[in-house]
Order: C-alpha cells, then sequence, then structure tokens
C-alpha cells in the first residue's frame, strides 16, 4: 500500500528526496506498530517544507529518519544526488553532517556541563576543520549570526541562559558546520510567544544568509504557514496533503486539513464560533490497527464504502496540488 | 455589573514567594471581578503569574515560604481568610479547578467512575450506587462515548483529549459557581483543544457558572470569552471587554504579543513583528514599568514610575501606561 509519489519534483532538482520511507517501533508483545507509512517527499534548494501535524501522526518520526536517527524500516533518502540508507560508516557520517537538526526543548539539547563557546565549536574539532583561529572566526560568525555576543557568552553554561537564548545556541551549533538542509523539529514550541517570533525571524535570516533549505515540522498552523514555501500534512502515518503553503491555506483539499485549519483558535473575537461544534469530532484511532482504506475516514465527514476498501492515493487536483483523498 | 454583587471579587491580590535569590513579586496586586455567567481570560506568558494567581484565588499554596495578602471575595466570602478545612469544603462545591495536565492530576491507579464518584461523595451525601449513577451521567455529558465502559477504565487508557473531559466532568460534578481553567487544552491537539473549549463554553453557558480561563494563547482567549485580563510580571496591565481588546488595545505589551503572532491570513514569510529581549525577573523588579525595557514606546517616566491601572471613563477598559497606543483617551 502507498499513498503515491506524484507530488514529487524530478529527481535532478531536489535536494532532499525521500522515497517510500517506512518508521517501525516495537509495541511490546511481538508487535509492531508503523510510525510512518511509506511517505515520499523533497525539498527544493532553497525550499522550506512545513509538516503539519498533530502529535503522534509520525512527523517527528519522519524527520528523524531522515537523518538515519534511527534508520528507517525501508526507503531511499536521496541526500544531493546520493541515497543515505545504501552508505555506511565514515562515508555516512561525512555525508549526513550537511543536514543538521533543531529540536524542540532547547535546553535538554544543550550538554549542562560543557561551555557555550566549546558546543558550538565542538562540531569543528570532531571534523578537524580549521585551526583554533579559524574555528574561532566561524563560531564569531556564528554566533553574530544568531545574534548573541560571542565574547559574552562563550565561557557561560547552558543554563544561564534563557529557553529563547538556548534555542539560539542550538541553532549556532546546526549552522557552524555550514549545512545544506537544517531539519527542525517544532523549534518554537516550548517558547514564549514573544520569544517566538524572534526566533522564526531567525531562522528565516539564517536561510537566506547561509543559502539552507529547511524541513520544518510543527503541529502550530500559523506557525508552519509562516516559514513554509510548501506545506505536507500528516495524519497517523499518511501524507493527506501536499501544496503550497498560499494555496493550502486559503482552499484546503482534504478534508483533514480543513477540519485542522478551521480547529485553530484565531486571534479574532469576530471570528469565534459562538455556539458551534467542535471543528473535529472522534478521536485518534490507535496506530497499532489504523482504519482499512483512507486512514482519516473514520472521522471524515465526507467518507463511503469506498474509503473503507480504497486507499486514496496523492493525486494532483490543480497544477502544484495534491491531495489523497477520494472526494477532494 | 455594578448593580449587583460580583461572584467574585479580588481586591490588591499579592502573592510573594521567598527563595534563596530574594523575594519572588509572582502576583503583585492584582484587582478584578467576575459576575456570574461570564467568562473572563486571564492571558499572559510563563511567569507572568497567571498560574500563581489561579492557585492564589483558590489558596492552593505552598505552607511555607509564601506571603499572601488582599481579599478573594467569594460572593461576598473572604475566602483569604478563611482556614483550611473551610477552604476544602469550598474548593470543588463552589469553586473547582481544572488544571493543565490531565495525567498528573488524575490518580493512575483508580478508575475513572470511581475518582468522579468520589468527588460527588466528598461534598455530598449519596450513597455509591447514586454516586455511581450521577458520575455515568456526568461523563455522558461531557461528551465520553460507550460510558458504561470508559467508567471502568483507568487514565492511562484513555487520550488526552478524553483525559481533560474527565477532569471537566470532575470539576462540574458538584455544581460549581466557578471554575478556574488553568491552560485547559494546552498539553492537547488543536482538534481535541478546540472540543475542550466548545465543551467548556456549552457547560458554562448551560450551568450560568463563572469561568476564568487562564491562557498563554491570544486565539484560545479570544474565542468565547466575555473579557480578557492581560498579565505582565505579576500585575493586570489591560483589561478590557474581548471585542474591544482587540479592537483598541493601549497597552504596548498588549499591542506587541498581538502583533508577534503568526497569523493564518498572512501570506508565508510575512516578516514577525518580535518582542525585543525576554519578560523580567520578578525578583527586584524596580520602580518603574515592567515593560519598558522591551517598550517602542518607552520614555524617561517609565523606567522611573509604575503608571498605574486606570479605567477609561464610561467603559470597562482599564490599562496601565504612560504612552498608551493611540494616545490617552
Amino acid at each position: 500500500m502507498t499513498t503515491g509519489t506524484a507530488h514529487l519534483r524530478a529527481p535532478g532538482e531536489a535536494l532532499l528526496r525521500v522515497e517510500h520511507l517506512v518508521v517501525t517501533f516495537p509495541a511490546g508483545r511481538g508487535r509492531t506498530v508503523q510510525a510512518v507509512s511509506d511517505v515520499s517527499f523533497d525539498v527544493l534548494p532553497g525550499e522550506t517544507l512545513g509538516i503539519v501535524g498533530e502529535s503522534g501522526c509520525g512527523k517527528s518520526s519522519m524527520g528523524r529518519a531522515t537523518v538515519l536517527m534511527p534508520p528507517p524500516r525501508s526507503g531511499s533518502v536521496i541526500f544531493e544526488g546520493r541515497d543515505l540508507t545504501a552508505l555506511h560508516g565514515e562515508e555516512l557520517r561525512r555525508t549526513r553532517r550537511r543536514i543538521q537538526m533543531i529540536f524542540q526543548d532547547p535546553i535538554s539539547s544543550l550538554n549542562p556541563r560543557r561551555r557555550v563557546g566549546d558546543i558550538v565549536t565542538e562540531p569543528m574539532a570532531i571534523w578537524n576543520k580549521g585551526g583554533p583561529k579559524e574555528r574561532a572566526a566561524r563560531a564569531r560568525e556564528v554566533f553574530e549570526a544568531v545574534g548573541l555576543d560571542y565574547d559574552a557568552v562563550a565561557g557561560r553554561r547552558p543554563h544561564e541562559f534563557s529557553g529563547g537564548q538556548c534555542q539560539r545556541i542550538s541553532i549556532a551549533r546546526a549552522l557552524v558546520l555550514d549545512p545544506k538542509l537544517l531539519i527542525c523539529d517544532e523549534p518554537v514550541s516550548a517558547l514564549d510567544v514573544s520569544v517566538q517570533a524572534q526566533i522564526l525571524n531567525l531562522l528565516e535570516d539564517a536561510k537566506a544568509r547561509f543559502g539552507l533549505s529547511l524541513v520544518f515540522i510543527a503541529h502550530d498552523l500559523g506557525v508552519v504557514k509562516n516559514v513554509s514555501d510548501r506545506v505536507a500534512v500528516m495524519y497517523l502515518g499518511r501524507l493527506c496533503e501536499v501544496a503550497p503553503a498560499e494555496d493550502l491555506y486559503r482552499a484546503p483539499a482534504h478534508p483533514y486539513t480543513r477540519a485542522l485549519l478551521d480547529a485553530v483558535p484565531v486571534p479574532d473575537p469576530a471570528a469565534r464560533p459562538a455556539e458551534s461544534d467542535p471543528a473535529l469530532g472522534g478521536e485518534f484511532p490507535s496506530p497499532l490497527a489504523p482504519p482499512s482504506g483512507c486512514r482519516f475516514r473514520t472521522r471524515c465527514p465526507l467518507a463511503t464504502g469506498r474509503c473503507a476498501t480504497e486507499e486514496p492515493r496523492l493525486h494532483e487536483v490543480r497544477p502544484g496540488r495534491h491531495v489523497a483523498c477520494h472526494h477532494a | 455589573m455594578t448593580d449587583q454583587a460580583p461572584l467574585l471579587k479580588v481586591v490588591g491580590l499579592k502573592t510573594f514567594f521567598h527563595t534563596p535569590r530574594g523575594i519572588v513579586r509572582a502576583v503583585d496586586g492584582v484587582s478584578f471581578e467576575l459576575a456570574g455567567d461570564r467568562t473572563l481570560a486571564i492571558l499572559g506568558e510563563s511567569g507572568s503569574g497567571k498560574t500563581v494567581l489561579a492557585r492564589s484565588i483558590m489558596g492552593l499554596l505552598p505552607r511555607s515560604g509564601v506571603t499572601r495578602q488582599g481579599s478573594v471575595l467569594y460572593k461576598g466570602e473572604n475566602l483569604a481568610e478563611m482556614g483550611e478545612r473551610e477552604l476544602r469544603r469550598r474548593r470543588g462545591a463552589d469553586i473547582a479547578m481544572v488544571f493543565q495536565d490531565p495525567m498528573t492530576s488524575l490518580n493512575p491507579v483508580h478508575r475513572i467512575g470511581r475518582q468522579v464518584g468520589e468527588t460527588i461523595r466528598l461534598h455530598r451525601r449519596v450513597s455509591r450506587g447514586e454516586a455511581r449513577r450521577r458520575s455515568v451521567t456526568l461523563l455522558r455529558s461531557v461528551g465520553i462515548p460507550d460510558v458504561e465502559r470508559r467508567a471502568r477504565q483507568y487514565p492511562h487508557q484513555l487520550s488526552g483529549g478524553m483525559r481533560q473531559r474527565v477532569m471537566i466532568a470532575m470539576a462540574l460534578a458538584c455544581d460549581p459557581g466557578l471554575v478556574l481553567a488553568d491552560e485547559p487544552t494546552t498539553a492537547l491537539d488543536v482538534t481535541a483543544q478546540d472540543q475542550i473549549l466548545t465543551l467548556l463554553a456549552a457547560q458554562r453557558a448551560r450551568r450560568s457558572m463563572g469561568l476564568l480561563l487562564v491562557t498563554h494563547d491570544l486565539g484560545v482567549a479570544a474565542g468565547r470569552t466575555d473579557e480578557i485580563a492581560v498579565m505582565y510580571a505579576g500585575r493586570i496591565v489591560e483589561q478590557a471587554p474581548t471585542e474591544r481588546l482587540f479592537a483598541a488595545a493601549k497597552m504596548p505589551y498588549t499591542e506587541a504579543l498581538m502583533k508577534s503572532i503568526p497569523k493564518l491570513s498572512d501570506p508565508p514569510h510575512t516578516r514577525l513583528a518580535a518582542i525585543p529581549g525576554r519578560p523580567p525577573d520578578l525578583v527586584d523588579p524596580g520602580p518603574g514599568c515592567a515593560f519598558a525595557p522591551r517598550c517602542r514606546y518607552s520614555a524617561a517616566r517609565c523606567a522611573r514610575e509604575a503608571p498605574p491601572l486606570r479605567t477609561i471613563p464610561g467603559t470597562r477598559h482599564r490599562y496601565a501606561c504612560w504612552h498608551p497606543v493611540g494616545g490617552e483617551s
């Protein structure tokens, strides 16, 4: 079973092309749970792909499998023309360092016992890049790019910084090896709203300055729209819809995308649904026993008999617009 | 609201924590009123004092290392002067609370039905059987499907959204006049959040309760509330009817908060108006306006002297600022 690859662009164009990715985890008593079920996506140079979905949809597992942490059960991850899943040892490490990750909890993703300057220069030491002078110069450059003063912060430890500042340090650490692709897994969801905007602006600036592509995984639809060129919506290990950000938000085609957008609390009292019903009823089905056919059908207002027997594939409904639904 | 006594009236509430670093002024002189049958959102970022405010109203504070001043009048009676025994009778029966994390607020080793039934039996003299019948009715009214089976399950067998429904059922068990919901949907996904907010609003209307909704999310505060009080550094810095606050915010912090949020209506890559710096330390806050160091309108007076909370004549809109957005009115 597959939801298809119709939404992928030409292999030569993409910086990253992930095909038929399957991620499984043991679920006890000999069972396995499929967190990601045959998902394909690609990212062009300079593009930001946003991945949205609710918790348990497999978006984080997908992000992590892209850097083979842990490796996917099956599927290929083609980065700069090479399939990472076919590489081993030194060659894998060398290729993979051009992809860096930023995590949700900025404080726990920094070693509390190390000085911030060392945390950021260590990747260069591991890769034997340049001498102490070059490393210090590069560290200065990335600290400046994330809005921190190297001389003031290098000697201090993570606990001396706020969550927002720790996220800046994580971004500096990710940038220091000159990556092409950043995978950001909920990078602002642990931050206060007033700080969140600083980090989102910073990621946009870093992307332009260092020529990066981004995979931006988040549950907050407003945040994803703000940073993304293209958005993929996930539900229970599958893609529902892939579209340019503007189009997806203006006219969601998949019933799940529509429900998600309707459920977002909008900071505008005029938009409030006074006594209305919730946008989406029911509960997430168990990923151990996903529904047959379309996985969203158990909660879908449009579901018919066909949805239970035949899994919809992603197909192009308008140029650049792909939806996995029989009724879209 | 002036012609009848408010359901809840908080006057000059201060809650200070004594820590090795000094005195943390978590709630620093908060006053507001809430009429029965209304919803007031307390909006603030982490560290603004909103959760301590809610706990302080309920008297749920640590036994030592805390000073609390001011009064909390519920239907005219001062909760702040009541002893622990008296307060216990009130909690749950008159004022109920819904917390952020339903997993840690439910007892993991007791079945759902029993926990709801216990809440009823704690405050009402009813038999076990009657308590069980009432808890099943309650669980059904908060939208739990297949109630008879669910009531026999343990908290870990339910999803986050379902657990929060159970918490709401427990809060409603004794028909309280006021519910304090502290970030009730923060641990939930958007679709579950939407379900829970809808449920809270429907129950509030049906039971004519007052609802105090503590949240950091401007979107959550905007929907289904009558008024919003914005907190910053332990104080209310602006309060207005919801529509008015969004149409004509006076306090620069409120304005900045609204502008810093990515909006669904803005095109991708819209530059966000970030608020520089970060929320202040509540130890030794200094004499001036706490927002002044991050404020684009701040002037010399802002650092010297804290602005009082004043009400715009003829309105329910009050704000604390020397240089309000759009000038004095």
